[in-house]
């Protein structure tokens, strides 16, 4: 039997009084990878802020069920330590702080326990060969200086050694060049498993030449409208957003 | 009459200064009857290290000592540390070797050492190059103490800094005595032509903090730049003032001061530049950048440009502001909790600074200060 990850009912989320999410539905199970995808402004982003536990948001009504649990009780750092991983569209800069150290710690405060630096070491390099990084990033600063796409791989080498339940991508391919979006979506699909989950959030299906998504979920103001397997995405390809009857 | 009686007997003549932003706490000014002995280590036979009460006595250049600040903790406490200096040392270096010489200054108050007045003077000869790290600490063994079992230490500092032509001196100064400490401090830089002087000055420890820097650009191309870092702990009281006299054409000069402060924390940062007649040509910035930590704060900035002279470039910048949430966010995505978060936010702001610190040694020290402190 499949295992739940996720089960999302009924969330409704606002943002300084104004009401974002109305109403979100969504199931997803182990194995499984869905894509949601929606026009600018639908909330696709606020799914995912919401789902991590951005202070910004405020939840109004709804329920998370998350491993089991109830996610939106946690602490972001909770959400993490229990397997939730957001790849975020504008990652932070943190001087001072080496992307090697911040990964090794990252792990420890996700794993509970410290990793063994040699294994850990050689992990990296292996994820890092995957994401076509060179292994000179592990001494600089977290995304200091990085470029858009160099933040990106960043991100996904954060998931790769965080090994999350449930991975959401929120527009990880925007600001990519297309060598970095093969790059980075086939190192995606190889992440995935049987135990795990991916949520990707993107307005384009460009990366469906990479991935192989279980669910398309189109996402319009504030409400999963419609939900289908990878045809529903090419049909917003040939008809796009604005001029269907959701 | 001798350095210390006459210091002491112009001490013993005034009455205890007021403050009127950050008011002084009582009991100041103690007599110790004891001498305090740093730490210290010096790694090139071109320092020369002598203690100050020493070179005092043998030195008539040291005794003549005078200098005439525009901005300072006050004659008050000028006189109390000549007078009754427990500490300190002349340090003199003549080394132009590329890699410059490192004088290593460690001073640890607690146990009977409950006051520290220390007078230093730092002198680079023509040409010569020198470092000076001064750390004041408390044992390790008090770290896990109760504020409420230690004894009231104190610190009361001075320290001259002479960059004779085309020299350069580096001095990184360290606080991190305990929570409830007193610490006043200050620095006079003299800077002849083509010297550059920089200084380090990180406070994160002592609940009541007083610093004063000023630089004298005198010479031509003279280069001055302060680098600050604080940590104003809960109800902690701070008063920065940092300046710099332009009075050498071409001089340059940079004030920079980055600071984190928690709840009901009080804190006056001054940031002066002169332009002295003569001065044409200068550039002098000050950017202050303040982090609220908790509630309750009261933060003043005050900048100050005064000139004399037409040609110059003078700019200032301040920003107040709480701990970036969008950070904090990020981290604790990644699983680290809000404070162990927070920490990473207030060592990613004093980066800036500590990248600039070619001693790994202090940038750790720096960073388990921020680690232990920050709650």
């Amino acid at each position: 039997m499949t295992s739940d990850i996720i089960k999302i009912r009924d969330l409704k989320s606002s943002v300084a009084g104004q009401q974002i999410l109305k109403g979100i539905n969504l199931d997803i199970k182990a194995g499984e990878i869905h894509v949601i995808m929606g026009p600018n402004g639908a909330g696709k982003s606020t799914l995912a802020n919401v789902l991590m536990g951005h202070p910004a948001h405020t939840v109004d009504a709804g329920e998370v069920t998350f491993m089991s649990k109830d996610l939106l009780a946690m602490k972001v750092d909770e959400r993490a330590k229990t397997g939730l991983f957001l790849s975020f569209q504008y990652p932070e800069e943190v001087p001072g702080v080496t992307v090697e150290n911040f990964l090794r710690t990252a792990k420890k405060e996700v794993a509970g326990i410290m990793p063994m630096a040699l294994s850990f070491k050689k992990e990296l390099q292996s994820n890092m060969e995957m994401l076509n990084m060179d292994s000179k990033y592990l001494e600089r600063y977290l995304n200091q200086g990085f470029s858009g796409g160099e933040k990106k791989k960043n991100e996904i080498l954060q998931m790769a050694v965080l090994k999350p339940k449930l991975a959401i991508l929120d527009e990880t391919d925007s600001g990519l060049d297309i060598d970095a979006i093969r790059v980075v979506y086939e190192s995606v699909q190889k992440l995935s498993s049987a135990d795990n989950a991916i949520l990707i959030i993107t307005h384009y299906n460009k990366i469906l030449s990479y991935i192989t998504p279980d669910y398309v979920h189109v996402l319009v103001d504030g409400r999963i409208v419609r939900s289908g397997d990878v045809s529903l995405a090419e049909e917003i390809e040939s008809k796009g957003y604005e001029q269907r009857e959701w | 009459m001798n350095f210390r009686q006459h210091h002491q007997d112009a001490f013993n003549k005034m009455e205890t200064p007021v403050w009127n932003r950050v008011s002084l706490p009582n009991e100041l000014f103690p007599k110790p009857n004891y001498k305090v002995e740093a730490s210290i280590t010096s790694d090139s036979d071109y320092v020369n290290v002598t203690a100050f009460c020493d070179a005092i006595d043998s030195d008539d250049s040291i005794a003549q000592l005078e200098f005439t600040a525009k901005k300072q903790l006050g004659p008050v406490f000028k006189h109390y540390i000549n007078g009754y200096a427990n500490a300190g040392y002349v340090v003199k270096s003549t080394s132009k070797a590329f890699k410059p010489p490192v004088v290593d200054i460690h001073y640890v108050l607690g146990g009977e050492t409950h006051t520290l007045i220390d007078n230093h003077v730092i002198i680079a000869e023509a040409g010569a190059k020198l470092d000076v790290i001064i750390d004041y600490h408390v044992e390790k063994s008090d770290y896990n103490k109760s504020e409420n079992t230690l004894e009231q230490t104190a610190h009361y500092g001075m320290t001259h800094i002479f960059a004779k032509r085309g020299s350069r001196v580096r001095v990184f100064k360290l606080q991190r005595l305990n929570k409830s400490a007193y610490h006043f401090d200050q620095v006079f830089a003299s800077v002849e032509e083509s010297a550059v002087v920089d200084v380090f000055d990180v406070q994160v420890g002592s609940q009541f903090k007083a610093i004063s820097h000023e630089f004298d650009l005198k010479g031509r191309h003279s280069e001055g730049h302060i680098k600050s870092i604080y940590f104003g702990d809960q109800d902690s009281k701070l008063d920065l003032s940092f300046t710099m006299n332009h009075r050498g054409k071409k001089s340059n000069s940079s004030i920079l001061s980055k600071g984190a402060l928690d709840s009901n924390a009080l804190k006056v940062f001054r940031g002066n530049l002169f332009f002295e007649t003569g001065a044409s040509q200068s550039v002098g910035k000050e950017e202050e950048f303040v982090m609220l930590l908790g509630d309750n704060i009261k933060s003043d900035s005050i900048p100050a440009l005064m000139c004399a002279e037409d040609d110059v470039i003078g700019a200032h910048a301040a920003s107040v502001g709480q701990v970036d949430l969008n950070k904090l966010f990020y981290l604790m995505s990644r699983g680290f909790s809000e404070i162990e978060a927070k920490k990473l936010v207030i060592k990613a702001s004093f980066e800036e600074i500590l990248s600039d610190v070619p001693y790994e040694a202090f940038r750790v020290t720096v960073a388990h200060e921020v680690d232990r402190r920050v709650c």
